[in-house]
């Protein structure tokens, strides 16, 4: 999970695929998953509410479905 | 899982960048349910978003400085306070330094990009290399 200067970039450190996307859908998944971590009342999330977070951050498909 | 415990440590990482000192038992039973990563002394590398001194990705925000093992977790330790913040790193190809910056809970444009690796599937296997 690391930021890189292009996509060219990206094919120069890791020749197999990955999951490839900007970082805005990133910040919109980390409000989601760590927007509450510091309240008093904190629970971990299910699993199911990570991974509506994923998808409302509009990453979904095979590589975004968590165990 | 002792909740209580993990809300200690991620409010200590918040106030100071630094884990509290805990239990090497109760440490130990964190880190088998995935919830800190311990170095090899055995003491918090990380506790997600949060990391120590360490970490390769630096947080600033003005209050004080924190770190993150990945892009997600410090734009998480960004989400986590609240705050306005500069994420910086440096790019794993050309080692240049890159920043996302977070100003009034908005990030700013920017033309960098992020890769995942490892399937969501595989997340939780190795939190360390994910």
């Amino acid at each position: 999970m690391r930021l890189f200067r292009d996509e060219e970039h990206v094919r120069n450190a890791y020749p197999v695929p990955g999951a490839l996307f900007a970082p805005a859908q990133l910040w919109q998944l980390a409000k989601r998953w760590y927007g509450d971590r510091l309240e008093p009342d904190w629970v971990p999330h299910t699993r199911e509410r990570n991974q509506a977070d994923l998808e409302a951050a509009g990453l979904t498909g095979p590589f975004f479905q968590l165990p | 899982m002792n909740v209580e415990l993990r809300r200690r440590i991620f409010q200590q990482f918040a106030a100071t960048g630094e884990p509290p000192e805990i239990a090497a038992d109760e440490l130990a039973a964190l880190a088998r349910e995935h919830a800190v990563v311990l170095d090899g002394q055995g003491r918090i590398a990380f506790a997600n978003p949060f990391a120590t001194s360490s970490a390769p990705y630096t947080v600033i925000t003005p209050t004080r400085v924190r770190f993150a093992v990945c892009v997600w977790d410090g734009l998480g330790v960004a989400a986590a306070l609240g705050e306005d913040a500069r994420v910086e790193a440096r790019c794993p190809d050309c080692h240049n330094q890159l920043c996302l910056e977070v100003r009034g809970g908005e990030l700013v444009p920017t033309d960098t990009v992020v890769h995942f690796l490892v399937p969501a599937g595989q997340w939780y296997e190795n939190l360390d290399s994910t």
